[in-house]
């Protein structure tokens, strides 16, 4: 009975979602729907206000407001122009050269924040007119655009891997230092489908400058990159926990940013209101959620419902095909963090039935999710890449699919060999 | 009247923008000097800053939320696809479901804040009902805006008759 009131629960909140209901009290709203159904909830007057203020009453969720503002400290023009001239330099001169570009600013600037949104409005813009500018096919560069930004999602330091680890109570230290190889694979396989496309396609190149003008971008760039490894070998190392690395990452850069970048320290101000506002709106949902998740935890519903899979096949590989197609779908409907901290909670008790491990399992769910952000009727990065772009969704769509086949080839190779995504954590962390 | 009004919101936001920014440097601070304590081996311990830090977040959440009200992510399906008239009949529906919502949950931070008054956090002794006062604080602002949102929409209707 449980299990047909959460998947009530879940299509109240879809249909508010429809309707244009913030996603914060679509959630809200269902939990409240749920919390009367169940029923036997005691004191479900004060349930709201006291699992939104737990939800956000958190040392680990700190991560948020602090790595939204190293994104926007990265992102601010000063910065990002000197982060990008060395990537220009180096691959420039490749035919296609300005779309590996594309590829390569977004896996370093997914490396420096971990927002997918952030990246294809802020860095990938600005490339993708570079591009158009040099002679580029507008619709190809668009569409490097909008799957290039789905590398947040998985280089570390990603925020959607957070909240997967928050929720699901998973180490955040192990998904992130799980991710690096995926992320590595996913780079390296779109970068190779633009070299192909750009040899069928014939993509203009760009002059070598030679090699002192690199070494001296370079060295421009080399400051804010620091703080790159700064987070990493923080977190990697076991030396401060990914919060406190990230309010290390975030002094650093202010420091960086007055003394060597010249960004004086009124125009700071600025950034540190649109951190708020950009971090306010994603812990206002992580509040919500909480609601959410705690409600799930009383009813017991998410084992109820894994109990009742079970009952019609035990097979881990068939549940975990069937989980993946499940997100795939939510994916291209909900945003990626809101959608994490939906299910993330039901999904949590899986492992535990399955035998899949937990840390290659929240990976693999919290990539899939990002994919949806890529697939047709509703992914939102294609959206914002046609705000951004003006090149109309199905045209970016056309153009995308050849970058799907590394997505996919990535995905079959995370499920069929685990081995990929627990080979660092264990190096990093011990079994 | 009307000057009075929009110099009282110029200004309430300036505070708000204010307090944000404080909370901010605030929760930077403390982590920070919580990694200098522990790492350069400082001959002292600090037991408040973890606390302090998060009592910080719960104060940026609701507090900045109340500040983007009318900012926060929906989903974008229907715009352009139905005309602007359900359009206008879904915004109302919409926002009528957020006062629902958001009377719950004052009302029950409400409640909570009266309960906890005597209760303190360990370290800092901070008023547990502080923490709920903000979600109080964040409902509140969020039900009047929407309240608003339905008025306007009904009144513009009026005005198009």
């Amino acid at each position: 009975m449980i299990v047909f009131w959460l998947g009530a629960a879940v299509l109240v909140m879809l249909i508010l979602l429809f309707l244009k209901v913030p996603v914060a009290v679509s959630i809200g709203s269902a939990s409240l729907f749920f919390i009367f159904v169940s029923g036997n909830i005691p004191r479900w007057e004060i349930i709201l206000p006291l699992h939104m203020m737990y939800g956000v009453n958190s040392f680990v969720i700190l991560t948020i407001p602090l790595f939204v503002w190293v994104g926007q400290l990265v992102c601010h023009d000063k910065v990002s122009k000197n982060l990008f001239a060395p990537i220009r330099q180096a691959v420039g001169w490749w035919r296609g050269g300005l779309m590996q570009i594309n590829m390569l600013v977004s896996g370093k600037f997914a490396a420096l924040s971990g927002s997918a949104v952030a990246d294809a409005v802020g860095p990938s813009r600005a490339v993708h007119f570079m591009a158009v500018e040099a002679g580029y096919n507008k619709e190809d560069s668009a569409a490097a655009t909008a799957v290039s930004s789905i590398l947040s999602i998985i280089i570390p330091p990603s925020i959607p891997l957070i909240l997967w680890g928050v929720t699901a109570e998973v180490s955040i230290g192990r998904l992130w230092a799980g991710s690096i190889i995926p992320g590595i694979m996913i780079l390296t396989g779109f970068m190779v489908t633009v070299a192909v496309l750009a040899r069928m396609r014939n993509y203009p190149k760009e002059k070598f400058l030679g090699f002192r003008p690199l070494l001296k971008s370079l060295y421009y760039a080399f400051p804010a990159l620091l703080a790159v490894l700064i987070v990493w070998v923080g977190v990697f190392g076991g030396i401060v926990t990914p919060t406190e690395a990230a309010a290390v990452a975030v002094i650093y850069l202010i420091i960086i940013s007055t003394t060597f970048y010249r960004i004086s320290l009124k125009e700071q101000i600025p950034m540190i209101i649109s951190t708020a506002k950009e971090s306010a709106s994603i812990l206002f949902i992580v509040a919500v959620a909480n609601v959410f998740a705690w409600i799930l935890t009383f009813t017991g519903a998410p084992a109820a419902l894994v109990e009742s899979i079970l009952g019609l096949t035990s097979d881990p590989l068939l549940i975990y095909v069937t989980i993946i197609f499940v997100l795939l779908i939510l994916g291209t409907i909900m945003e990626t963090i809101s959608l994490i901290l939906v299910v993330a909670p039901i999904l949590s008790v899986v492992p535990e039935y399955t035998g899949i491990d937990p840390v290659s399992f929240g990976i693999v769910c919290s990539l899939v999710i990002g994919y949806g952000l890529l697939t047709p009727p509703f992914g939102m990065l294609l959206f914002v890449t046609q705000r951004v772009t003006g090149v109309p969704y199905m045209k970016i769509v056309r153009k995308a699919l050849p970058y799907f086949i590394t997505l996919i080839l990535v995905l079959i190779l995370l499920v069929a060999f685990p081995q990929i995504t627990l080979y660092l954590p264990n190096l990093f962390y011990g079994k | 009247m009307g000057n009075i009004i929009k110099n009282l919101k110029f200004y309430m936001n300036k505070l708000i923008e204010f307090s944000l920014v404080s909370i901010l440097i605030g929760i930077l601070v403390t982590t920070l000097l919580q990694v200098a304590v522990r790492y350069f081996r400082l001959p002292f311990h600090l037991p408040w800053t973890e606390e302090f830090a998060r009592f910080l977040n719960v104060w940026l959440t609701f507090l900045g939320a109340a500040y983007i009200v009318g900012n926060h992510i929906s989903v974008d399906i229907l715009e352009g696809r139905i005309t602007p008239k359900a359009m206008k009949i879904v915004g109302i529906f919409s926002n009528l479901i957020s006062c629902f919502f958001f009377s719950f949950v004052l009302w029950g931070a409400l409640v909570m804040s009266i309960a906890q008054t005597h209760l303190f956090t360990p370290a800092m002794r901070i008023n547990m009902s502080s923490f709920y006062v903000a979600v109080a604080i964040s409902a509140l602002v969020f039900l009047v805006y929407n309240l608003k949102q339905v008025l306007d929409s009904k009144r513009r209707q009026g005005v198009e008759k």
